[in-house]
């Protein structure tokens, strides 16, 4: 009897109209399995076959270069996520726990270096730390040396610029736990006998390792798979998997190399994700404990002479962390030998030698581009979202997960797929002018699902429920329920994928045409020439697209609902 | 009217059977409601009240049928059945204001812009909201978002009115308030009330009838007055707040004492193996003070003494192992270690049948 009775669990009656039901699953799917699966599919599949042109690809994975390359790409993220650490903790501790004036705009400053460029940091970097730099001859007179020092082209470089970059992952997401920590907690450690010191270790740090676990995976993972950073700031002579897979496809030309390089970062990025998960599903199982909703409640003026001085040497480490490279970036696009002027603003708009057309033309490029893109990684995002959200079961996880894989497995790879994949007629595509935006909307999807996937799980189901019993058809409660409360995530995800696509350059390096190149392109390509004019404009065009992006992210986050915390 | 229509119930629920999962949450219930009526469906946590409420909204899939005006509405979807359903706390629209969440089922069912208009303002005056139309979901404080739920479940003049804890979420002062409300806005809709709550005093003082259920069923539906009076079940007795529950043999100064229920009250019951009684009838005297002559009159002290707003309640041992409880007018009741006499009427004593095994079973 019990049979003949349906599982109320199974479905609830306002659900998605059947129609709408397939598009949110087929867009996404056909989109993923056209412009991702295919060509990086292509790139595993050639790596395990080998093309014979210079040897097998599977015997490149022997080479002691290959083995060089994973073990550089791995210690030095390694090494990244802990300074990453040491800079961010004592930055969390700020946002989440103390109460000082400004304290929000600490939170907004530190976030701005994650959402800016790759290559406009590599170009900060290039400029704080390059024998031009303010800084480094006010270095060199302090050690007496009569020529400035340069740490351009030293692993000192690529970790400062990745430290830079992933200080806001540690902030945000430890600073968001930390804030939600129930404060009667550390007082019941106090008033059982423990101190200070024995509170933070045996209350506190335990409360917080789920969110340190995930703020070092990340960073662990982004450092891992960093491009732009270690290709312009490091030597020749250092490479990640992602750089190397560049090298090897637009330098040597070595194909069955840069396969099996690809090969080795997908499985490698596969291992840090199943390590993560497993973590993950530790974090799942403790965060509910010592969390109350009332978020900040433990946020305290400082009141000590103790308390003020670690407050102003956090707000020192993270100032000089974070300002510096910025300042120094501005100062040095205004920089020429004749003192300070717009000279290299101006510069962009004539005709140079490096690129086909005038920089500023670049500048109407990228705009037109990452306008496309965030159109398109709105639409296949917020529908796989949809798709991911109304199937809880194992396949929205498997969904859920391919979704996320460009993330993992780098635009540089996705590029290269690109190249190898729609170049033969009927899908020749290598010359469509929109190939880069579809590229940008990839790498941009994953963090539009991220971004809407939480809005839609918070969409109380009984809102849905009382429309449905108000009258209204399950399309009806779409469009007058889910749609009106989804539509701020939605704006703050079209945002984000609009400011990664505007900074994004791994896979745009391999398909943007030269005719019309984008931002991070020229911005790349000026800093390959020798010069002070490249170098100059290189500074001018990285501080007109560092300005874009802090535009487009502040507008979204004027908007309160913007959570970058999840990376 | 003619004379010769037969007035059909407004609802009619048979055989509805909820299943989540491996677990019955509602086992072959039948309940029916007449139109103007109000039916409280009262239980505890878990009863499976909300699920039988659900199911007769459409919200969720059930075995058997569900019937409004006759009409099989078993496979319709919640849009398609003509009701109005107020949630536990509100489910209002956060994107929308207080009229247009009010005005939202008449837009659903089409309304002209200007009757939704009159409707909306005619609704909030009901609720006591005059004027608040413009106001924002956030400004609005717990009462009053109820209030607007309320409105906006009843602005389409459903047929049939399903409330889902609705009082829960409110403080004592402002339940007591919309306690008194409500019935003046039941009766100004035409339509059948189905009332979901686990407070026995919400549904005695707002149902015309109690549906008692416990585990997937409702083993009593009576008026409120009936199921107060004679609650038939250990398990309703104690849910309506009835303490006083023994052994039909319970005996008063330990083993071989005097029997606490007289044989012939037991008989004239049929002889139950449970017997309770209200504690608004045990009277608690001074010790000393005379009583009636046909009753059985026990002395005791008092153990416990409770103060409330409105009455107190005393519990008074009479053995080792038994505890009366009489509740009564604040003033009227000794207070603690206070040595008393307990009278019990005869005709107070009820027979009740002892609580049935919980698993909710579809065979």
């Amino acid at each position: 009897m019990s049979t003949d009775v349906p599982d109320a669990a199974d479905r609830a009656r306002t659900g998605l109209p059947l129609g709408w039901r397939v598009v949110v699953v087929v867009v996404p799917a056909v989109f993923v399995a056209l412009f991702f699966l295919w060509p990086v599919g292509t790139i595993v599949a050639s790596g395990l076959t080998g093309d014979g042109a210079t040897g097998d690809a599977l015997a490149a994975l022997g080479r002691p270069g290959t083995r060089r390359i994973l073990w550089f790409s791995t210690w030095q993220a390694v090494l990244s996520t802990v300074l990453t650490l040491v800079v961010g903790l004592p930055g969390a501790w700020l946002v989440a726990r103390v109460e000082i004036p400004g304290r929000t705009w600490f939170r907004a400053a530190v976030t701005v270096p994650f959402v800016l460029p790759t290559v406009v940091v590599a170009t900060a970097f290039t400029g704080l730390l390059g024998a031009g730099s303010p800084v480094m001859r006010a270095l060199g007179t302090l050690l007496g040396r009569a020529t400035p020092p340069r740490l351009t082209g030293t692993i000192v470089a690529v970790l400062a610029a990745h430290v830079f970059f992933n200080v806001a992952v540690v902030v945000r997401t430890v600073g968001a736990r930390w804030a939600n920590l129930d404060p009667g907690l550390a007082a019941a450690a106090r008033t059982l006998g423990a101190g200070p010191v024995q509170t933070f270790r045996t209350v506190t740090l335990p409360l917080l390792r789920p969110a340190i676990t995930a703020a070092s995976a990340i960073t662990f993972l982004f450092t891992f798979t960093s491009f732009g950073i270690v290709l312009i700031l490091g030597s020749p002579g250092m490479a990640t998997l992602e750089v190397a897979i560049y090298r090897a496809t637009a330098q040597l030309l070595d194909l069955p190399q840069a396969s099996a390089l690809a090969l080795l970062q997908i499985v490698a990025v596969a291992v840090a994700l199943v390590v993560n998960a497993r973590l993950g599903r530790g974090r799942a199982g403790r965060a509910t404990g010592g969390i109350t909703t009332a978020a900040g409640t433990g946020r305290r003026r400082p009141t000590t002479w103790q308390a003020w001085a670690a407050v102003g040497a956090v707000l020192v480490l993270t100032g000089v962390v974070i300002g510096l490279p910025v300042a120094v970036l501005v100062e040095r696009s205004l920089a020429t030998v004749d003192g300070h002027s717009l000279r290299w603003y101006r510069a962009l708009a004539e005709d140079t030698g490096v690129l086909a057309v005038p920089a500023w033309q670049t500048v109407r490029t990228s705009l037109w581009f990452a306008l496309q893109a965030s159109v398109v990684a709105t639409v296949v995002g917020g529908a796989a979202a949809v798709a991911i959200t109304r199937r809880r079961g194992g396949w929205g996880r498997v969904f859920d997960l391919l979704l996320m894989l460009p993330l993992g497995v780098s635009a540089v790879t996705v590029g290269f797929g690109f190249l190898i994949t729609l170049d033969t007629p009927p899908v020749d595509w290598r010359a469509e002018p929109w190939l880069v935006p579809l590229a940008q909307a990839l790498v941009a999807i994953p963090f539009v699902v991220r971004i809407l996937v939480p809005a839609l799980n918070a969409v109380d189901d009984r809102l849905r429920s009382a429309a449905a019993v108000l009258g209204a058809t399950p399309t009806r409660v779409w469009r007058h329920v889910d749609l009106p409360i989804l539509f701020r995530s939605a704006t703050v995800a079209a945002g984000f994928a609009f400011a990664i696509s505007m900074g994004e350059f791994g896979a745009t390096v391999f398909i943007a045409r030269a005719i019309s190149p984008t931002m991070p392109v020229a911005i790349f390509r000026f800093l390959g020439q020798p010069g002070a004019t490249n170098l100059g404009q290189a500074m001018a065009l990285s501080c007109v697209l560092m300005l874009v992006t802090v535009v487009s992210i502040a507008a979204v986050d004027r908007l309160r609902v913007a959570d970058l915390g999840s990376f | 009217m003619s004379a010769t229509t037969t007035a059909v119930p407004r609802l009619q629920a048979r055989d509805v059977t909820v299943r989540w999962g491996d677990v019955v949450a509602v086992a072959r219930v039948d309940l029916t409601v007449e139109t103007g009526e109000v039916v409280a469906l009262l239980g505890p946590s878990g009863c499976g009240k909300s699920s039988l409420l659900a199911a007769i909204a459409g919200l969720v899939p059930h075995g058997g049928e569900v019937r409004i005006d006759d009409v099989d509405v078993s496979r319709a979807r919640p849009d398609q059945r003509d009701l109005g359903l107020m949630f536990q706390d509100g489910a209002l629209f956060p994107h929308l204001d207080v009229a247009a969440n009010v005005a939202f089922g008449l837009r659903m069912h089409g309304w002209e812009r200007h009757t939704q208009d009159e409707r909306v303002e005619q609704v909030l005056d009901l609720v006591g909201l005059a004027g608040l139309g413009g106001r924002r979901i956030e400004a609005l404080s717990g009462g009053q978002a109820q209030r607007v739920a309320l409105a906006r479940a009843i602005a389409p003049q459903p047929r049939l009115l399903l409330l889902d804890e609705p009082l829960t979420s409110l403080d004592a002062r402002l339940r007591d308030r919309l306690l008194d409300e409500l019935p003046d806005v039941f009766a100004a809709v035409d339509a059948a009330v189905v009332h979901v709550t686990h407070d026995q005093d919400e549904a005695m003082a707002l149902a015309d009838r109690v549906a008692v259920m416990r585990a997937g069923r409702i083993v009593r539906v009576d008026a409120p007055a009936a199921l107060w009076a004679d609650p038939g079940s250990a398990f309703v007795a104690s849910f309506l707040g009835w303490s006083n529950i023994f052994p039909a043999d319970a005996t008063v100064g330990g083993q071989g004492g005097p029997r606490l229920v007289p044989d012939r009250v037991l008989a004239d019951r049929g002889d139950p193996t449970l017997v309770g009684v209200d504690p608004g009838r045990v009277v608690v005297r001074a010790a000393g003070s005379g009583t009636a002559e046909d009753d059985a009159v026990w002395p005791g002290r008092v153990v416990r003494h409770r103060v409330a707003t409105d009455h107190a309640t005393v519990d008074v041992r009479l053995a080792a192992d038994l505890v009366v409880r009489a509740t009564g007018p604040t003033h009227a009741l000794p207070g603690p270690d206070a040595d008393v006499m307990v009278t019990i009427p005869a005709d107070a004593w009820r027979g009740l049948a002892p609580d049935p095994t919980d698993a909710a079973d579809l065979d």
